[in-house]
């Protein structure tokens, strides 16, 4: 075995292995980067350049690739707010209020630190695994699967900021929006209404992309700041070395998020999705003494980033031994695989050995060499968190809408991405919590197939006594009271934005708006409702969660209004009429700006569907800056037509994504 | 004399035909691009094969093309199928590469738009259908003692419809032996999991999946062996063994039935099964929109004709997926596009009702 590491360490170094692995890692760093894009999209562009290479130089190229999108994608999250990949959503909780206290450099150092760290500790641990893993995986039936994504469920609490009862619901709303589509046992489709785009469970790039990019770029683009709500010359302790230190300082917590990572990456059907969530709740509960999650607490970066990266070592073990693909990222690596002629299992263990080392040591380098080149590049990037708020809005916006369209190049996918924009809007402004929307989105849909196969194969509920399941449970207890320990401290000191710089930063669910938050409760109502309703025409099995959820959303809606009825009754009495507390309620959220800046995406939305993806862009990018940015329109013209070009040279030559066709020519009988 | 001066006339007008016929093929795709519609997401068996067969079609039509695979993943496969039959450009530009659906098209499934019989097939592949079966449901390896061993005979599927779920269920029901079906196992990464550890006896798949991703897991350090050869039905209703399974001493479905009850499987259940395999006589397939100039398909079958073949190919194939391509031609797809439409309506209400039953 000791011959197959230096076997595969030194073909790791050897020409052209390692130049393909310096390549990849470029590549990753700069993928991971742009949201939107990340590891599974570099995978998919890379594939058919691997197909005439050797082994190790197409898994360098690949692995090289992947395992650093993860370090890099820190950098929209802590930045722009705006998760980078789906492996880095939890990171913006306390990573994006850090660059706005002028910080980001000090949350990047922490990030990358940690996430090199990471990186080795699942690749050493896949190493040390893949021996032994066999027992681990059997012991794991369905009904496990159940109960793991149940303990993911009951997370929900800790990521719900001061409202738990909202987050719950939101929970409730992202597990009906899992239900959509005809991912049941027996392949009916659930709310489909006719529509072929019904026939899916939404993307959850295009659910994440719009929660939580467009209300960020509301702010930057309404408020006319910069990311940093303080100036470069004040802001304090934010150094890269601070970001070093404070990684050290927390090795107990880098551990225990590497080696969550590792395993949430062993199991499969959690993957990249729900890792950043899992550490991020992990730090939250285990954390005793005072803290700050939710408003700039680097332990908050510190356990999503040293999961997120450990969690690509993890997910190799069950794909490599048994060609068992964790999540879709692995579904590619195992079509690499199969196609350089290497077969998971056995063969990777004993005659192809020294390939699954230099793997490891793929990920080993990769996860070190990256760290180091975005430290070098850090102190540029960080200067972004001062440049105007306007001058980001269109590039970001760019990534956004290319960002939802990769997933399955569908008009439907930029329609979702709109409507969740909005929604996500008025949860931001009125104190709704939006995590726990993604977790139970990425969960329920597996919790309930789950549930049913369980059912099925050992009886209505004739799989609880098993031992696994047993144990999971008993951690679901525990976890479930170390949240309401957690919440009656935090009730103790009431989280809210008014608490640190004068209510400049985005804290999640902090915001207090009664008005609006009834508005939003009114509309879960009447999904809930709806929901509910319509699920009792499906088939018996597919309709038992969707109402079970309805029943027990409506139950908390109904808490929940009557709680923000008594706050907005207590608003009125500073008003004349509901009708002026009403106008205040909309200006203290900067309603008026935020419906105006939705409206202007979903005309360039309409664009898309009418001229084309990248006319539609370029269209938005000059009127934005002319109109909102208050620029030149020589400016603007230059700006439009560099991202044009982009989208031209990235995303059509370089990347062959299929784009829209524009109806405006089937109008005039030009196109398809 | 005349009729040597005639045939030769004839012969050279000929000779100069030829080149010119494919110099027209040629000019058609040279330097231009065809997309490669694949209807599911990368890394599956349906992506990986395509991805084998890309580089090398674009090599052997005329005119070498750059051919691209998109993958336009969504609502099962329909999403991409829909696209095809109703919004593909006719111009040679897109080819549809995907699993032949003919099923979801002869039952009426939710969210069908698409209708075979109003495209141009090209050509497609033949899979060899199996399953992996845990040795404990069996008694000492015994083949037809199934049901009878100290585990429960659980059925892994994936959906009612599913012409793999059909099929398991037809054969388990031809034999008369007593399961538990439970659909809804979708992609290895639940299968795997659940087969090793026991929940599920036996799981369907076809061939090329089984050698190059699950045979290691399943088989080699799990406990399974290949169940049966899911043998095609000739016209005249004899079924043929696979070479490659019957090799490894895998009998064929009817063989196990000969053994068990003495006589050739007969009834319902049966004569369904022998339509499935004429529905599901081409697995993976090639499609051009209604209205595609001949100049663009015959280009395209050209070079799917020639792949069976190319060495290079072979060897790919080969390397990727452990055993040979069955390619099936032009001539064999047209009469499994055909097949469709003589299907009866008492066979299409027999399989929707089969298919409810599958769904309780």
């Amino acid at each position: 075995m000791f011959d197959a590491v230096l076997i595969g360490l030194s073909q790791v170094f050897s020409w052209p292995a390692i130049g393909y692995l310096g390549f990849g890692i470029f590549l990753g760093v700069w993928l991971g980067a742009l949201p939107g894009i990340g590891g599974v999209t570099g995978l998919i562009l890379l594939l058919p350049f691997t197909y005439t290479m050797e082994p190790v130089s197409a898994f360098a190229l690949m692995l090289g690739m992947f395992a650093v999108t993860t370090t890099s994608d820190t950098i929209a999250s802590v930045m722009l707010g705006i998760p980078g990949t789906v492996a880095s959503q939890a990171t913006i909780l306390d990573g994006y209020p850090l660059a706005q206290m002028g910080q980001a450099n000090r949350a990047l150092g922490a990030a990358y630190t940690c996430s090199a760290i990471g990186g080795v500790i699942g690749a050493v641990v896949l190493m040390f695994s893949l021996p032994v893993i066999k027992p681990i995986l059997t012991l794991f039936s369905t009904p496990e699967f159940f109960m793991l994504s149940l303990l993911g469920i009951c997370m929900v609490g800790s990521l719900s900021g001061s409202s738990v009862t909202k987050g719950l619901v939101i929970g409730a709303f992202g597990m009906m929006l899992g239900t959509i589509g005809e991912e049941t046992f027996n392949g009916e489709a659930r709310y489909y209404f006719g529509i072929e785009y019904m026939l899916n469970t939404p993307p959850l790039v295009a659910v994440v992309l719009g929660l939580f990019a467009i209300p960020e770029l509301l702010e930057l683009a309404t408020k006319n700041t910069s990311i940093s709500r303080v100036p470069s010359d004040q802001s304090r302790g934010g150094g890269m070395l601070q970001g070093i230190k404070d990684t050290f300082a927390n090795w107990w917590l880098v551990i225990k998020g590497s080696v969550l990572g590792v395993y949430i990456g062993m199991l499969p059907g959690l993957g990249a999705s729900i890792v950043d969530w899992a550490a991020y709740g992990m730090a939250v509960q285990t954390t005793k003494g005072e803290n700050k999650f939710g408003r700039g607490d680097i332990r908050g970066v510190i356990a999503p980033e040293s999961a997120n990266n450990a969690q690509r070592g993890g997910a190799l073990i069950p794909t490599l031994t048994f060609g068992i693909p964790g999540d879709f990222a692995m579904s590619i690596l195992l079509g690499a695989m199969l196609i350089q002629g290497l077969r998971p299992g056995v063969e990777m263990l004993t005659t192809k050995l020294d390939i699954t080392f230099a793997m490891i040591w793929t990920l080993i380098i990769a996860n070190i060499a990256s760290a180091i080149l975005l430290m070098m590049l850090g102190r540029q990037v960080a200067k972004a968190i001062f440049v105007d708020g306007h001058l980001l809005v269109p590039v970001v916006i760019l990534f956004v809408f290319m960002g939802s369209w990769l997933g399955n190049q569908s008009m439907g996918d930029l329609i979702l991405m709109w409507i969740m924009g909005a929604v996500g809007l008025f949860m931001k402004r009125s104190g709704w919590p939006r995590p726990p929307l993604i977790i139970a989105l990425v969960l329920g849909p597996n919790m309930e197939n789950a549930l049913v196969l369980s059912n099925r194969v050992y009886g209505t509920l004739g799989w609880i006594d098993r031992t696994p399941s047993l144990i999971i449970g008993v951690i679901i207890v525990l976890t479930i009271g170390v949240t309401a320990l957690g919440l009656l401290r935090t009730r103790r000191t009431p989280l809210t934005a008014n608490n640190s710089l004068d209510g400049k930063l985005s804290i999640e669910g902090a915001e207090r708006n009664p008005l609006i938050a009834i508005a939003l409760a009114l509309f879960f109502l009447a999904a809930f409702v709806t929901a509910g309703v319509l699920a009792i025409d499906f088939h018996p099995t597919n309709r038992q969660y969707p109402i079970a959820t309805s029943v027990v959303a409506v139950a908390l809606l109904i808490i929940i209004l009557v709680k923000e009825m008594m706050a907005a009754r207590a608003e009125r009495r500073a008003f004349a009429s509901y009708a002026e507390a009403w106008r205040a309620a909309l200006d203290k959220a900067g309603m008026r700006l935020g419906l105006r800046f939705v409206l202007w995406i979903a005309v360039a939305v309409f664009g898309a569907w009418l001229i084309g993806q990248k006319l539609a862009i370029a269209g938005f990018i000059l009127a934005y800056l002319c109109i909102w940015g208050k620029r030149s329109l020589r400016f603007a013209l230059i700006y439009a037509a560099v991202g044009y070009l982009f989208i031209e040279l990235f995303y059509d030559r370089t990347m062959h994504i299929p784009f829209q066709h524009p109806y405006i020519l089937k109008l005039i009988g030009g196109g398809a | 004399m005349m009729k040597l001066v005639k045939s030769l006339a004839l012969a050279a007008v000929a000779v100069s035909l030829l080149p010119t016929a494919t110099a027209g093929a040629a000019e058609f795709y040279a330097g231009k691009k065809i997309t490669c519609v694949v209807p599911y997401a990368p890394g599956g068996g349906t992506d990986s094969f395509f991805r084998v067969v890309v580089p090398h079609l674009a090599r052997l039509i005329p005119g070498k093309p750059d051919v691209i695979i998109n993958n336009m993943s969504g609502a099962g496969g329909l999403k991409a199928n829909n696209y095809a039959s109703n919004e593909m450009p006719n111009n040679g530009s897109e080819m549809l590469c995907a699993p032949w659906l003919s099923i979801a098209q002869l039952t009426k499934r939710k969210g069908v738009r698409f209708d075979y019989s109003k495209m141009r097939v090209v050509g497609g592949e033949s899979a060899i259908n199996t399953a992996v079966i845990n040795k404990k449901v069996l008694v000492g390896g015994d083949r037809t003692t199934i049901g009878k061993g100290s585990q429960p005979l659980v059925v892994a599927g994936l959906s009612p419809s599913s012409t793999l779920d059909l099929r398991q269920r037809l054969g388990l029901d031809v034999l008369g032996v007593k399961y538990k079906y439970v659909p809804g196992y979708r992609g290895s990464a639940k299968q795997i999991p659940a087969f090793m550890s026991g929940e599920v006896s036996l799981l369907g798949l076809n061939y090329g999946t089984y050698v190059s991703v699950m045979k290691s897991s399943l088989v080699d350090q799990g406990p399974g062996m290949l169940w049966v050869d899911y043998p095609k039905i000739g016209a005249d209703g004899s079924a043929s063994a696979n070479a490659v399974l019957s090799k490894q001493g895998v009998p064929t479905l009817d063989e196990v039935h000969k053994k068990m009850h003495g006589k050739p499987p007969s009834g319902p259940h049966w004569e369904a099964y022998k339509v499935l395999t004429h529905l599901s006589s081409m697995g993976l397939s090639v499609w051009l929109p209604a209205g595609t100039p001949d100049t663009a398909f015959n280009a395209i079958k050209a070079g799917w004709e020639a792949l069976p073949n190319d060495p290079a190919f072979k060897a790919a194939h080969e390397k990727a997926f452990g055993k040979s391509v069955n390619f099936v031609n032009y001539k064999g797809a047209l009469a499994a596009q055909n097949a469709v439409a003589t299907v009866g309506p008492e066979m299409v209400k027999f399989f929707q009702e089969y298919i409810a039953q599958g769904e309780k």
